[in-house]
């Protein structure tokens, strides 16, 4: 009898593993602690920030567009031409040591931590991006349609191995944290954009300081946090008891199932609340010093995305979480604000001012205000990665509780555009920058690496779902079986839009 | 192992494990057979690992692949159904032949790469190794009995035959059913309002595939009832924030606000017996009254059980034992009450004997009108409008008089009618204010000036639950994020002669138009509500029929005021800027003159040639004010002046715009050339017309023609990537129509005919159920501006519609003013209609089980002229839903 390889089974499996909402699937042994931080930012950036001249250098060798500082590389020029890598290039290719004097990177430089990132260019979507409304797209590789998402994004993927989240004691109370600033308001409270548990399910992304501090941050250094579980636990008590009552009472099958389901979403969070109190009563109060104070009433936009990144690293460093989502964003559109100068204070919001900066480029008679708009974007964008730069090094600095290294060693930071680097959406770039995790088979050390664009055939051209298998399987440990890495991250994303199965090796130790 | 995991997964052992953690579960599946009737009973077969996981990845990779909705679904009309990987019938039906792949179509469909064969038609070829797979299959002998299949996934509701939906045999009553409370209705039970900030993104449903309110079998998952609770804590933050002075967050109101609004609408009497209850130590019958109206005045909206009672009053022991404060207690009271299921869900089940008490008819009433709780009554001060007849509701529940059914028909039947009732009509400005989305849910217009913004609307209103019908129905909602870079593309602005300013102006004005935050004014979403409200109203009043006033009106709403001063028509209107002003724009114009920077009065108008950012005053500039309604203005360009400078000449026109306040005039009755009824209205037109002027804007809109008024399925665009990159490229001499075809092929053409073997999708399985119901409205451009020269050709909406129900041959029209008006006076259309009425207000789907229903309420619709309200009153009083199946079978 013919054997079939497990390709054909595992990639079924997967998606209907997704599709179903299964609970965790994951069965690789624990013991290395593997973290995930992803940082969306919104609405597309600027790739010129992260180029060095060493890197715009190679672009100009291998014949791509000239990466002018009067430029935004994404977007189209009057002529339509979005910047390009090279003029053919069909290879994959490592630019070591690339990323110095980055101008976005300077934060990472500061801290000294520039050999721990990696910029990975050229890798994009068959289905993301594209457009406002998608945002689900970019951590699912699937359509969002009519506000929906159309599958499972990989961190609501990643919380449910076991080799993630943890097993047994060392569970961790929350299986991701999703906080943002923002996506569809300032501080608005929930956000529903951006994640998803399978399709059609979005998974609430808090954009609240207020409520970020106060679930993940306050029970670990404010005796009213401990008070807040006890009441939690008093209040989902009596909805348990209330629930199991009604499911009694219940004469109809379909409303019993849903009664009973929230009986058990009641008691699965009383058991997330024990853990949390336990995870609680051991650290209260030893980690006062790295979390960040209750946030004042109002916070400016810079202030608010670091304060978001300070909140995710203490829920990382704490033991909280393992996975975290981390939104951010700077240039219009969703709420997205950056108020750095008079002109973006001006035009805080998705309008008149950001388009004129996205659609005009290469223009030497170009008027002062609107390059006063980029340089107002691009430092924008820098200081959002500073505040990246700065929860890499507040794990850098934080020895793993194990020995086995820092936290960032054990932790991948992934910094991606959700719509590409177009505002509106070209789908063929996603610039992305990958921080740390060493330990779990990264190789960073400072480089550049360029995939072949879409006009570069299908042979090594690669996706966005490409990387998230590679996130979802090798670096998640999740590859113990030969060839199981190019199959097991196949719930993740589209199986009909990929043009190549797979993990980036090239991103690999 | 994983691998026993996953095949668990699929295996019948594991079925009922549908959902998961931040799984909301969505409605319940359909585990009926083929037939309607139970599955037989299925039989494990005697198989190897590889023929299961074999059987297993086929049937998942089929049912992935083409089990849509409008393709192989459950109960789809092409065959055959690919549903819960529904193997054995391709075997029955000869689709495959075992062991054969040579023979049987299925291999030929998903092994081509012909444009006209290929399966599913949105790829140019399928992925290899699922062809092998599916190859091997066949090869092995295509067994069907390894694998359980999973439960059949619940049918479109387009699936089911019309006719058959509205042919009543047999009434069959509604099964009980627990609805999850969906975002704005969990919003406004606690106490809260809809630009609240910690309430306003709770985690409740707020879209569904079908609608807001289609949550009847939804659950309430782990994930989301963690974060009701942090939501709830937030809201209790933000009060106790508030005790700290910070005045950043003083104007909270929500579950903790200190003064709950359920307790404000409370009559003197009952406030009075809590006072017990404010300070010291309540006794007993204190406690148990403050319970009880907390539980129906606030969390239920109904009487609660003796059970309920109980475990409140439990729980309130437990928190004066360790009292703080009694602020708070009523704080943590509150929120335990909002955690009972009877809270989360909306519970109507007909009690013992399955017929609707008055608490629940109740419940279902106030629900088809408001999303707000209607037994706490007051709303800041203020009874809400439509729901203004809960006091004497309560006292006909209290008192008996209602308990008789015919009573309670009555009742209900008074609350619908147009001009007796409370679901909309006409508001006097003087009276007190009958715009309850209006008054109620913004909290700046609340504040500070509600009588500003009332001004600006339409007289015209409706109740805010078939407001929002409508704004999902012609899902127009959502145009604030519809990306519109070019907005006066080929419309008369995009030409030489207006000049590069103004078409600057002319476009920013469309996209503050768009967004009613950035001008203060209604922005096309309400005008568009407005222009619904309108029509309904007067229909229902002069006893026209709704529909055909919905998509042939021509009566818009307008941002501005029309003044018809000397016989010229100017639109324009009374901008009221926002913000402070920034000297980098308001700087001298091109033309010298110094547009002042007065006291705030500073507008942003566009930029300059050199790309210069310019503003303006107002006062100074009305052509400003006039080009946030240029989307409406349709006439030619005769002038090689600036247009809007000639709009303006004229003696004392100015002075009419400045002091015109009058809210009729912002009424215009459009062209009929240009303008029929909702689906012309640029409202509608940019919500689905993409981001282009010469992009697949008629795929949108044919989509959503061919769904919501031919109520039949078109696969969803989700099978392809972004529409746009696909089409073939645009040049300037290339019309949006040109590029679809080129792309798509002539889909007016018999399949036959056409000749084009490359072509994306050819076969016309989906864009030719679209494609040219879409070409109609190519006399638009994306943004719903009327096109004026469309690449150096004469706009055209001519198009020739294949697939027309009820029509034996292709239909030919001429534009889109045609088309609404065909089908406005089109019967299959019209029940189209009705039956998402019944999908909004029933809160689920509708089966063929629902038949009676639905023909009641079309025959109602149809005995008072086209009277929706007499359509909705009929679903109410229904039978089948005022008496509850209480077998236990439901639905």
């Amino acid at each position: 009898m013919t054997r079939f390889g497990r390709r054909y089974f595992l990639a079924g499996a997967g998606a209907a593993a997704a599709s179903l909402g299964l609970g965790s699937i994951g069965s690789a042994s624990p013991g290395r602690a593997r973290r995930f931080v992803f940082i969306p930012t919104g609405n597309g950036y600027d790739a010129w920030i992260t180029m060095s001249e060493m890197t715009k250098s190679y672009i100009r060798e291998q014949g791509g567009t000239d990466p002018s500082p009067n430029r935004w590389w994404g977007a189209p020029d009057s002529a339509g031409r979005r910047g390009r890598y090279s003029e053919s290039n069909t290879e994959v290719y490592s630019l070591e040591g690339a990323l110095a004097g980055a101008p976005g990177l300077r934060g990472f430089e500061s801290a000294g931590l520039l050999d721990r990132c990696m910029m990975v260019y050229g890798l994009s979507s068959a289905v993301s991006g594209a457009f406002h409304g998608n945002q689900h797209g970019l951590l699912s590789s699937t359509r969002t349609v009519s506000r929906l998402p159309g599958g499972q994004t990989i961190d609501s993927y990643l919380e449910q191995l076991d080799c993630v989240r943890g097993v047994g004691e060392s569970t961790t109370p929350i299986g991701a944290v999703r906080i943002g600033a923002a996506t569809n308001g300032f501080g608005s409270g929930i956000s529903y954009d951006l994640c998803a548990s399978g399709r059609g399910v979005p998974l609430p992304v808090v954009t609240s300081p207020h409520a970020a501090w106060n679930a993940y941050i306050r029970p670990f250094v404010d005796g009213g946090g401990l008070s807040e579980i006890e009441l939690r636990s008093r209040l989902l008590d009596l909805a348990a008891r209330d629930a199991t009552a009604s499911v009694a009472e219940s004469r109809n099958p379909i409303a019993r199932n849903q009664l009973e389901r929230l009986r058990d979403a009641a008691n699965t969070q009383e058991m997330n609340l024990d853990l949390m109190r336990s995870l609680v009563g051991e650290r209260f109060g030893t980690l006062n010093d790295r979390m960040p104070s209750m946030p004042p009433a109002s916070l400016g936009v810079q202030e608010y995305k670091r304060f978001q990144s300070d909140v995710a690293l203490g829920a990382l460093i704490s033991g909280l979480t393992n996975v975290v989502v981390l939104s951010m964003g700077a240039a219009g559109g969703w709420g997205f604000r950056y108020e750095l100068g008079p002109i973006s204070s001006a035009d805080s919001t998705h309008g008149t001012f950001y388009h004129p900066f996205s659609g005009l480029s290469d223009d030497s008679d170009e008027a002062d205000d609107q390059i006063q708009r980029r340089a107002e974007l691009r430092m924008a964008w820098t200081l959002e990665l500073d505040s990246v730069a700065s929860l890499a090094a507040g794990l850098a600095a934080t020895p793993e509780p194990n020995g086995d290294g820092s936290m960032l060693d054990n932790t991948v930071l992934v910094f991606q555009p959700d719509n590409g680097t177009d505002h509106h959406g070209n789908v063929d770039d996603f610039p992305t920058l990958l921080v740390g995790g060493e330990n779990l088979g990264l190789r960073t050390e400072g480089r550049a690496l360029f995939y072949p664009d879409f006009r570069g055939g299908h042979e090594n051209r690669r996706e966005l779902y490409n990387l998230l298998a590679t996130l979802g399987t090798t670096l998640a440990g999740e590859d113990s079986e030969e060839g199981s890495a190019t199959t097991l991250g196949a719930s993740i994303g589209d199986a009909n839009q990929r043009l190549a199965p797979g993990i980036l090796p090239e991103l690999l130790a | 192992m994983r691998l026993s995991a996953c095949i668990c997964v699929l295996l019948g052992a594991c079925q009922g494990q549908i959902g998961g953690e931040g799984s909301d579960g969505g409605p319940p599946s359909d585990t009926r057979g083929r037939d309607g009737g139970p599955d037989a009973p299925f039989v494990l077969g005697d198989c190897t690992d590889d023929e299961m996981e074999l059987q297993r990845g086929v049937g998942t990779w089929l049912q992935n692949t083409c089990a849509h909705a409008g393709c192989h679904g459950p109960v789809g009309e092409r065959s055959p159904s690919l549903a819960a990987a529904d193997l054995a019938s391709l075997v029955d039906r000869g689709f495959v032949v075992p062991g054969d792949p040579t023979r049987g179509r299925i291999m030929a469909r998903i092994a081509s790469d012909d444009p006209l064969l290929i399966m599913p038609p949105s790829v140019p070829e399928n992925d290899e190794t699922a062809v092998e797979m599916v190859e091997e299959w066949i090869n092995i002998g295509a067994p069907t009995n390894c694998v359980a299949p999973p439960p059949r996934p619940a049918p479109s509701p387009n699936s089911h035959d019309q006719d058959t939906l509205f042919t009543c045999t047999d009434p069959v009553a509604f099964g009980p059913e627990l609805a999850l409370m969906n975002r704005t209705e969990i919003v406004h039970r606690t106490g809260s309002f809809l630009s609240e900030p910690s309430m306003q993104s709770n985690p409740f449903p707020s879209v569904t595939p079908l609608y807001s309110t289609s949550t009847v079998g939804r659950s309430f998952d782990a994930t989301s009832l963690g974060l009701y609770l942090d939501v709830l804590g937030l809201s209790r933050d933000f009060r106790r924030t508030d005790r700290r002075d910070l005045l950043a967050l003083r104007d909270r109101r929500g579950p903790n606000s200190a003064n709950n609004l359920w307790r404000a609408g409370l009559s003197e009497e009952e406030s009075v017996g809590l006072e017990c209850f404010e300070s010291g130590t309540p006794d007993d019958a204190c406690k148990d009254a403050f319970v009880r109206l907390l539980l129906e005045r606030y969390a239920l909206q109904r009487r609660p059980t003796e059970r309920e009672v109980d475990l409140i009053l439990s729980f309130l022991e437990e928190e004066l034992a360790i009292e703080v404060e009694r602020d708070i207690t009523i704080d943590h009271l509150q929120e335990a009450s909002l955690m009972l299921s009877g809270a989360i869900y909306r519970t109507i089940d007909g009690g013992e004997d399955g017929t609707l008490s008055v608490d629940e008819w109740g419940l279902a009433l106030a629900g088809a009108l408001s999303s707000a709780p209607h037994l706490s009554r007051n709303y800041l001060g203020a009874p809400r409008p439509e729901l203004a007849w809960s006091e004497s509701f309560v006292q006909g529940r209290d008192s008996g008089a209602l308990e008789d059914r015919a009573a309670a028909q009555s009742f209900i039947e008074t609350v619908l009618d147009i001009d007796e009732g409370y679901v909309g009509g006409l508001d006097a400005v003087s009276a007190a204010p009958a715009r309850p989305d209006i008054v109620y849910d913004d909290s700046v217009v609340t504040r500070n000036a509600p009588e500003r913004r009332r001004l600006r609307r339409g007289r015209y209103w409706l109740a805010p639950r078939l407001a929002q019908f409508f704004r999902e129905y012609f899902d127009y909602g959502d145009l604030v994020s519809r990306a519109k870079d070019e907005p006066l593309a080929t419309s008369r602005w995009d030409d030489e002669r207006v000049g590069s300013r103004d078409l600057r102006q002319h476009s920013n004005g469309y996209q503050r138009n768009k967004d009613a935050n950035a001008i203060r004014e209604p922005g096309l979403e309400d005008q568009m509500d407005d222009f619904i409200a309108r029509e309904v109203v007067l229909a229902e009043q002069e006893g026209r029929d709704v529909f055909t006033a919905l998509l042939t009106g021509r009566t818009y709403r307008v941002p501005a005021s029309i003044s018809a001063v000397n016989g010229a028509r100017t639109i324009v209107r009374s901008v009221v800027p926002s913000g402070s002003c920034d000297p980098l724009l308001c700087r001298p114009d091109r033309d010298g003159v110094d547009a002042c920077c007065d006291s705030g009065t500073c507008f942003f108008e566009g930029f300059d040639d050199a790309g210069a950012p310019v503003g303006s005053c107002i006062g100074s500039s009305e052509r400003v004010a006039y080009s946030v309604a240029s989307v409406y203005d349709t006439r030619p360009i005769t002038e090689t002046s600036a247009v809007t400078n000639a709009l303006l000449e004229g003696s004392g026109i100015e002075d009419a715009i400045r002091n015109d306040s009058s809210r009729e005039a912002r009424w215009v009755e459009m062209p009929a050339s240009a303008r029929s009824g909702a689906l012309t209205h640029p409202a509608w037109l940019s919500a689905h017309g993409g981001n282009a002027e010469n992009g697949p804007a008629a795929i949108e809109r044919g989509k959503w023609v061919r769904e919501h008024l031919f109520c039949e399925d078109v696969a969803g665009l989700d099978l392809v990537g972004a529409l746009a990159v696909q089409f073939v490229e645009g040049s300037e001499d290339l019309r949006a129509r040109e590029r679809l075809i080129a792309t798509f092929g002539d889909l007016s053409l018999p399949v036959a005919d056409r000749t084009a073997p490359d072509l994306r999708c050819a076969n016309q399985a989906c864009h030719g159920r679209m494609n040219n119901l879409g070409l109609a409205f190519e006399i638009f451009n994306h943004a719903g501006f009327v096109r004026y020269d469309d690449h150096g050709q004469p706009p055209s909406g001519q198009t020739l519609i294949r697939s027309w129900p009820g029509q034996d041959e292709a239909v030919e029209v001429s534009d889109a003013v045609e088309l609404s008006q065909m089908l406005a006076a089109d019967p299959h259309a019209r029940r189209c209609f009705l039956r998402h009425v019944f999908r909004f207000f029933a809160r689920r789907a509708e089966t063929p089980a629902d038949a009676c229903v639905l023909a009641e309420m079309e025959s109602a619709y149809d005995a008072e002229g086209g009277s929706l309200l007499a359509a909705l009153s009929a679903l109410l009083t229904s039978d089948s839903h005022m008496t509850r199946d209480i077998t236990g079978a439901g639905r």
